[in-house]
């Protein structure tokens, strides 16, 4: 994580992932036209939080399935690992908004699942999704089925799954969108304490400035659709973070900076 | 235990009701047979009966089982094929639309009198709503799920085995349930048009007979079958889907009527 302070502009040193002037379109049904993101540039360094702020409908989602290599841009590249994205390569962590536990697998199942996809030997990771379960608070629950669960260990069981594999790149679309409040301070916490140690790489989607700041170590913010980058913010606070990290003067200051862009973008009055 | 003796309850109220029946309304035995009267003439030859519930109880689960061996890849082909799904569709509709009593002849004449026409025609009439259960199934699988096989470079077979088809399962298990009945409708059909054996043929032989009691006592024979039939293909789902890909099966599950 320090490989990222030190460096203010993380386009210079070699970034893990990296958008280079990505266009998308989409073909709508009735011969119309909708561009999603307009020549969007930006870069993540290995092991740094990266998050992705903007208004509804701006393609943040868009941007993290180009990421994932599950759409091909109009325009432009993604790089990753020095080379194009040209489909599903790099078996990407994924979390979405909604947590796509399959209902007929159990918790431990479920967080297998990608050791299954990849035919890894099960038996290896076992321990590892225990221990993973732990850490979020999940312990005793490895049996049980997705609906005896509350939304937000559904949701802390997802993040699981995708760190199982120990992805190069984490991608979440707003995973903490359908939680309430308190559930979703804590899922913050807990997403701090599995993406700090080792160090992910992580490229997170939200509209909340709070958490992007609380979380990141880059924001990137986004405008309205067309999706363009209007800036990039590197966050300074101290690590380890907590919610105490929310009283830090840097982190008003930061969030503060964000709510002006958009303020300037006519999105917030 | 309180539920079981309520639905006891039920059932022997209205069989007493039956009963009493053709002593208290003016409604002669030929018309409406005694529960008594129909018990006695099953009893009277149960061998023969018996035979010919085998007969059509054969029918039945050849024409089913063939219903499943076709309509489940059909149904996954019309999923996975836009082109396919456009040219199979509008036929399949059409089919469906057609009284399956109405192709009873032509099957007689292609297939002879024996047991094929029988299976053919179960077949005919199960098959349509397996294929329409294994659609509307495999096609409601969250975008999500998919994407989130296609990120982990999740093969076509395994984003079926793993995602689509458990995701299916309990749609495709209701039109399995739909599909046992109509195979016995189709089978007891085609055993009206041309058949030597068979509890449709039975019947018959006793509307001419004017048997009131025998036909009474077929009719609910066909039932039971029915019913066992059902309940059969419910005690596999129970056997075979973990348990929450089961709250769509009306309960029979053990433990729930406790």
């Amino acid at each position: 994580m320090k490989l990222v302070q030190s460096s203010p502009e993380p386009g210079r040193c070699t970034p893990l992932v990296e958008m280079r002037a990505v266009s998308m379109t989409y073909e709508l049904g009735d011969g119309g036209r909708l561009l999603a993101l307009d020549r969007v540039g930006c870069a993540v360094a290995e092991s740094q939080f990266c998050s992705i702020v903007g208004p509804s409908g701006c393609g943040k989602s868009t941007l993290l399935m180009l990421t994932a290599g599950l759409y091909r841009p109009s325009a432009g590249q993604v790089v990753m690992d020095g080379r194009e994205v040209n489909g599903p390569s790099h078996g990407v962590g994924m979390v979405f908004q909604r947590d796509v536990l399959l209902e007929w697998r159990t918790v431990l199942d479920n967080v297998l699942l990608p050791i299954e996809v990849k035919r890894l030997h099960r038996s290896e990771f076992i321990d590892r999704a225990r221990s993973l379960l732990g850490l979020v608070g999940l312990a005793g629950f490895e049996s049980a089925y997705p609906d005896q669960l509350s939304i937000g260990m559904r949701q802390r069981a997802a993040i699981c799954r995708a760190l199982i594999h120990d992805p190069p790149l984490v991608l979440m679309d707003e995973p903490f969108a359908s939680v309430d409040l308190l559930t979703r301070e804590k899922l913050n916490l807990d997403l701090l304490r599995l993406t700090s140690q080792p160090p992910k790489t992580v490229l997170f989607v939200t509209h909340s400035v709070e958490e992007a700041v609380l979380l990141s170590d880059q924001v990137v913010v986004l405008s309205p659709r067309p999706g363009r980058v209007l800036q990039r913010f590197d966050v300074d606070l101290p690590k380890p973070r907590n919610l105490e990290s929310r009283s830090d003067a840097r982190f008003h200051r930061l969030v503060g900076e964000i709510r002006g862009v958009f303020q300037a973008a006519g999105v917030l009055p | 235990m309180r539920r079981n003796a309520a639905v006891i309850l039920t059932y022997g109220l209205a069989l007493l009701l039956w009963a009493l029946a053709g002593s208290l309304l003016p409604v002669p035995a030929y018309i409406l047979p005694s529960p008594a009267a129909i018990a006695e003439r099953i009893a009277r030859e149960p061998a023969r009966l018996a035979l010919h519930s085998l007969v059509t109880l054969q029918e039945v689960v050849l024409g089913f089982l063939l219903a499943v061996l076709v309509s489940i890849p059909l149904g996954v082909l019309i999923v996975r094929s836009r082109t396919f799904e456009r040219v199979i569709y509008p036929l399949l509709v059409a089919f469906q639309a057609i009284p399956k009593v109405a192709l009873a002849p032509i099957l007689v004449i292609w297939f002879g009198f024996g047991l094929t026409s029988k299976v053919s025609l179960a077949f005919v009439t199960a098959m349509f709503p397996i294929v329409i259960n294994t659609v509307v199934g495999m096609s409601q699988t969250p975008p999500e799920m998919i994407h989130l096989m296609r990120s982990l470079e999740a093969s076509g077979p395994q984003i079926f085995l793993k995602i689509r088809l458990p995701a299916a399962a309990p749609h495709i298990f209701g039109g399995f349930k739909i599909g046992i009945t109509l195979a016995m409708v189709g089978a007891v059909v085609g055993e009206f048009i041309a058949a030597d054996r068979g509890l449709g043929y039975s019947l018959l032989i006793a509307n001419s007979a004017f048997d009131m009691p025998l036909l009474f006592g077929i009719v609910i024979l066909l039932s039971a079958l029915s019913v066992g039939l059902f309940y059969l293909i419910e005690l596999i789902e129970v056997l075979v889907l973990p348990r929450p890909l089961r709250r769509k099966a009306m309960s029979i599950e053990p433990g729930a009527a406790a």
